[in-house]
């Protein structure tokens, strides 16, 4: 994991409550732990659980300062966006960036409940399986930030160029498939995926990167999707030992936790750490996921 | 005549149409990509509608059709409404 991705003087973050932009002026010192935020202005959060008004001096460490690509898709001023066919569920939209590619946009406001998930929230939870992948060394969900579009506050996606879908890739061996989905099985246990199929996952150069992340961290009723094939699969020595490094710092827990909390209530991100070290502690004990631990893989 | 279509999203932001999916004597059939074909009567899609999640199969008819705009909604495959014609 590289957390020393940016340099960035000023961060700008979308208040989940309101979409309102708020400013913060961020200290950058050369260990990461130390950089704190004073927001010039901040909106008084209620509380996910309780509902109870509070204000939050909030710690961000610098991976929240946004990846180049991040700020791209965040401030990059949109050359043209259009609804998509079929996005009645979500009013997906291609958006054009001027002279940076494209995205995928879904809007808060046209959120379909699918289950498992509040509506309204469908979006943070993109957000917040891409935080994942990139605290955790995965890796392999395409850059996606909060914004707003047309008015619209959203997800919005790095658009992968030149991919296949899951569904129709031919993998050049089947220890590289079996690999992959090794890793999505993990990821997905990890986020608590309830919607993870042929149609959600891309393939470039024999790489997967997972997309479609509305229904994820949800709750102990919803069951995740498991990739029983991927199981008795050895895991990588590098997946492996990211992972182990992550767990042995607190730091990096409280780093994750402080993440999250834009995007999921405290129950979700409390879960969610939860599976992550038992998972981990799987993984180390038997360099794969075994098919009998298969059952032991609960939401909490 | 019932049916779904389920739209891919090429580079420039262009779509097309991958698959039609036509209720018939109660059934889905489909008009279209082989192997995503292949990949719904295999796989099946998940039933938003229900508690349980149950896996739905073509052969369940209207609510598969139903429930294909909820299975198909990352943007690089989308699934219409319930069309008629």
């Amino acid at each position: 994991m590289d957390f020393n991705k940016k340099t960035e003087g000023i961060g700008r973050d979308i208040d989940s409550e309101t979409g309102d932009f708020r400013k913060a002026t961020v200290d950058l010192g050369n260990d990461f732990k130390e950089k704190t935020v004073e927001l010039e202005d901040y909106s008084d959060q209620k509380d996910r659980e309780s509902g109870e008004e509070k204000k939050t001096k909030e710690f961000l460490p610098e991976v929240m300062l946004r990846t180049p690509d991040e700020k791209i898709l965040e401030t990059g001023q949109i050359h043209s966006e259009y609804e998509l066919m079929g996005s009645g569920i979500n009013n997906s939209r291609y958006v054009k960036i001027k002279d940076d590619g494209a995205g995928v946009f879904k809007s808060k406001k046209d959120e379909i409940h699918t289950g498992g998930c509040e509506k309204g929230t469908l979006h943070l939870r993109e957000r917040a399986a891409y935080l994942v992948s990139e605290m955790l060394g995965f890796d392999f969900v395409p850059p996606t930030v909060i914004r707003e579009v047309d008015g619209q506050v959203g997800s919005l996606q790095r658009f992968i160029e030149g991919h296949n879908l899951g569904l129709d890739h031919i993998w050049d061996s089947e220890e590289r498939r079996t690999e992959e989905f090794a890793k999505l099985l993990i990821f997905d246990y990890i986020i608590w995926n309830m919607d993870r199929h042929g149609a959600n996952y891309l393939v470039k150069d024999e790489r997967v990167l997972a997309i479609d992340h509305g229904n994820c961290f949800g709750n102990a009723s919803s069951r995740f999707v498991q990739i029983r094939s991927a199981t008795d699969t050895p895991i990588s020595e590098e997946l492996t030992q990211g992972l182990n490094e992550f767990m042995e710092q607190e730091d990096n827990i409280d780093s994750l936790v402080a993440l999250l909390k834009e995007h999921i209530s405290d129950k979700e991100i409390d879960s969610c750490v939860k599976r992550l070290k038992k998972i981990t502690d799987i993984i180390r004990e038997n360099k794969m996921v075994p098919a009998e631990e298969l059952s032991n893989l609960t939401y909490n | 005549m019932k049916y779904v279509e389920i739209y891919k999203l090429n580079k420039g932001g262009s779509q097309e149409v991958l698959l039609t999916c036509m209720l018939s004597s109660d059934k889905v059939v489909f008009e279209g990509s082989e192997n995503l074909i292949n990949n719904l009567k295999k796989e099946g899609i998940l039933d938003y509608s229900s508690e349980e999640r149950r896996v739905l199969f073509p052969d369940d008819g209207l609510l598969f059709l139903e429930q294909l705009k909820y299975h198909f909604k990352s943007g690089y495959l989308n699934a219409s409404d319930i069309l008629e014609k």
